[in-house]
């Protein structure tokens, strides 16, 4: 797992036989930890909640999970992420996984096109994991760049075999889809049978998108998987210039419609691959070198090389000189240029021996009167609500900072303290803004019936640029304050969101009146506004935020979710029936409903596990009723002349139906309902593989 | 949404192209905030392309520098129209961020 997370948290807690240190990601189902074992290690621990799953879709995670585990703790090779343990602490299953400090894959490529060098690197390894794996009659079913995680090295390791196939395994799920669209074998969509060759189709759709830039079957789920089962991509070479044309073969071999037709196994694939390379590398050396746009190497500046400037004299005028302009303006670049060159002063590189390093004249700026009058400009030019535009500085941040670097230099030469009571007090000023706020936004939201929401969101946000800045300045209890405040703040706005749908939702007057737009731009603003100021707390996890908006508010909230969902899916549904929902306001509705979805189930609160777990089975019902009306839409649109209207007209509904789907599937993807996607996939896989009949329909070429 | 990348020198160049709101500001978050994780990263985000900018949008601008802090790395937002330099003013984002009137005076500032 991942491991490049800068969450430093205070996170200790005892979990089975582990002690959690802190939050590397959340996802739908469940968080990964950092942790440490009994014996000290450092681990990964990847948990989910099994109590908070809708009836459908629990076997499965809880069967992906286990499978995840058990196949993990056979396997033992460098590139594929190693699984140490499995179990269930505290009522959650839990699985340790050596902690592995790279990035995934996919951000990586993310960034742009990778060199010719890292593409072949990556793939290669990628291969020699899955020899290693297809040997043991073991098919990965869901290889795709999320699953890959690049080490600073440019070493590659593979994970999570949750929905791997056994060999001889009564799970072969025959006539089932799973994996990824984007990364599925044309076999896996036809529910035909899989075997190792589709996995190596996927690494086939890696080393394109690494090679290109791009991944080979474009667009959306309906187009993906149209492309994926009829057309052949364009050769790499064609695609984008620089690719030596070697490639092409082996590209297009890998992803051939047929598995016989692709490479006989991933070794085969890697000797293909490697040869390619060893031809196309000199020719790469001496000719176009334009053509791959590498990551530029080391980042400039702070090297300890580049900074033979100990003269404290010169630095020091440097020093005062930025220190005097400050009053006017402090450049960003500015101080990133005195971070680097006062590198040798605090501490980051050693002073090269026999040097003298002449710290007085530095000392010296130190005691000027420029530092109080900055930590005063820290005060007076912060971001804080209330705060007319003009009078705040632009350049606050920066002045922070440099506020920040001077404390480092003076901590530096043990001086007197006085520049770190200086920003002590500063911090203290800015901490009562927030306390401050919180009173003022309870009557701001409750005075009025029609707040300015626009507002509040924007002042709310100021509030959290004020707390970055605390964070800056390292002042551990104002920052606390200051989230207490936050979240105070956030149980207003849950309040509020409350008090708008009893008033519209329950009552069903303002619902007559307003429609269900109206109130969903509210509430969708509220929530906004309430996620972000939680998000602050995300160290701390949520239970610290749900003590402070108040059990019988986010009880209530919950209550509300189910009751705004119900009304959203009802009004699509008859938007549906009617033939008017086109697929633009159909999507936004949807995702109004992950909003809510998601926010409510993010306040995990043990007392409201009852009311969430009906939230979550309500929903998911909800979604379950809308995709087989979508379908019954999409089926008969298709269904020649059923109901004697104009092909033109037919067409436009299959399409939006099409669009339809692939919203559905979105949403149900991001809250990890794997069963309900294999029911959209199904579908979707009835239209599409009957033939090539529906190119035009979905606007491909 | 579509977003253009390309490093220009040392410094990677973004331009989200659209309307930065609710339902594409995952997309910008999943682009942008690994890149202004990295250590040292350079990074400018052109908004030339963007008409307009939602809390949500605000909302990974501002992990997106954190993230670049925490890492000592700079993150400059170039080519600001009208209405979203209002928005940054209102919310006191004009306070955390190098803001340069253009793609390129960003991208020298930064090499």
């Amino acid at each position: 797992m991942t491991a490049t997370d800068n969450t430093h948290s205070g996170l200790h807690r005892a979990f089975g036989r582990y002690t959690l240190s802190s939050v590397l990601g959340r996802g739908a189902m469940g968080t990964v930890y950092r942790a440490h074992a009994p014996d000290g290690g450092r681990v990964a621990l990847k948990t989910i909640n099994t109590d908070l799953l809708a009836g459908a879709e629990a076997e499965e995670i809880i069967a992906r999970f286990r499978r995840e585990a058990s196949i993990g703790l056979t396997l033992d090779h460098p590139r594929i992420v190693r699984v140490i343990d499995e179990g269930e602490a505290d009522g959650v299953l839990y699985l340790a996984m050596e902690l592995v400090p790279g990035r995934e894959l996919k951000s990586v490529a993310a960034e742009g096109r990778v060199s010719l060098a890292d593409a072949v690197g990556f793939v290669g390894q990628l291969l020699g994991a899955l020899a290693y794996v297809h040997e043991r009659g073991i098919v990965h079913r869901d290889i795709k760049l999320a699953n890959i995680l690049v080490l600073d090295d440019r070493s590659i390791k593979l994970m999570d075999f949750g929905v791997a196939r056994l060999p001889g395994s009564d799970m072969t799920q025959h006539g089932s889809m799973i994996g990824s669209p984007a990364f599925m074998a044309p076999e896996q969509f036809a529910g035909g049978d899989v075997d190792h060759r589709s996995d190596l189709f996927a690494v086939g759709v890696i080393l394109y998108t690494l090679l290109v830039g791009r991944p080979p079957f474009r667009g959306a789920l309906p187009q993906v998987m149209h492309q994926v089962l009829y057309d052949d991509p364009a050769p790499p070479s064609e695609a984008v210039a620089g690719v030596a044309p070697g490639f092409d073969a082996i590209v297009l071999t890998a992803l051939a419609k047929e598995r016989d037709r692709r490479f006989a196994d991933a070794r085969r694939f890697a000797e293909a691959l490697a040869i390619c390379w060893e031809r196309a590398s000199p020719a790469a050396a001496v000719g176009d070198r334009t053509v791959v746009a590498p990551r530029p190497a080391a980042p400039v500046g702070g090297a300890p090389s580049a900074l033979p400037d100990l003269d404290g004299a010169a630095m020091a005028s440097r020093l005062a000189a930025v220190l005097e302009g400050a009053a006017d303006r402090v450049e960003e670049s500015a101080v990133a240029e005195l971070r680097d060159r006062l590198a040798p002063w605090l501490g980051e590189v050693t002073p090269q021996a026999g040097r003298a390093v002449d710290s007085g004249p530095l000392r010296a700026v130190l005691t000027s009167a420029a530092v109080p009058a900055l930590a005063a400009r820290v005060v007076d030019g912060a971001p804080v609500p209330g705060r007319p535009v003009e009078d705040v500085r632009t350049d606050w941040m920066a002045t922070v900072e440099l506020l920040v670097l001077l404390r480092r230099l003076a901590e530096g030469f043990g001086s007197d303290g006085s520049l770190a009571f200086a920003v002590e007090r500063a911090a203290v000023e800015l901490s009562r803004s927030f306390v401050a706020y919180s009173g003022r936004l309870n009557r701001d939201l409750f005075a009025d019936d029609d707040p300015d929401l626009a507002r509040i969101a924007g002042e709310l946000m100021r509030l959290d640029v004020v707390l970055l800045g605390l964070e800056r300045l390292g002042a551990e209890s104002e920052i606390h304050a200051a989230r207490a405040a936050i979240r105070t703040c956030a149980g207003l706005v849950i309040a509020k969101a409350n008090g708008i749908i009893d008033r519209f939702a329950l009552t069903g007057d303002g619902l007559a009146r307003f429609g269900v737009a109206n109130l969903l731009v509210e509430v969708d603003e509220l929530i906004a506004i309430a996620d972000r100021l939680l998000e602050s707390d995300e160290p701390e996890g949520t239970d610290v935020a749900i003590d402070a908006l108040g059990l019988e508010a986010v009880a209530r909230f919950i209550d509300n979710a189910g009751s705004l969902a119900r009304i959203i899916v009802d009004e699509v549904r008859a938007e549906v029936e009617a033939g008017e929902a086109d697929a633009g306001a159909f999507g936004a509705k949807l995702r109004q409903l992950g909003l809510i979805y998601m926010f409510a189930t993010r306040l995990r609160a043990q007392p409201c596990r009852t009311a969430l777990r009906q939230l979550i089975t309500d929903v998911h019902g909800l979604l379950d009723g809308l995709t087989e009306q979508v379908t019954k839409t999409l089926m008969d649109a298709l269904a020649e002349g059923a109901d004697g209207s104009a092909p033109a007209d037919r067409k436009a509904r299959a399409r939006n139906a099409f669009a339809q789907l692939t919203e559905i599937f979105e949403l149900a993807d991001r809250f990890g309902w794997v069963e309900l996607n294999r029911g959209v996939l199904l579908t979707l896989r009835r239209q599409i593989a009957t033939g090539d009949g529906l190119r035009d329909l979905l606007g491909l070429p | 949404m579509d977003i253009d990348q390309q490093w220009r020198g040392n410094v990677l160049v973004m331009a989200p192209k659209g309307r930065l709101d609710a339902g594409s500001a995952a997309t910008l978050e999943a682009a942008l905030l690994p890149a202004a994780r990295e250590p040292g990263a350079k990074v400018v985000v052109d908004f030339a392309g963007l008409d307009f900018v939602s809390s949500a949008g605000l909302r990974v601008l501002l992990m997106a520098a954190k993230a670049s802090k925490s890492g000592n790395g700079r993150l400059s937002l170039a080519a600001l129209n009208r209405q979203v330099t209002e928005v940054f003013q209102i919310s006191g984002f004009t306070a955390l961020f190098d803001i340069q009137p253009s793609c390129d005076a960003a991208v020298a500032a930064l090499a």
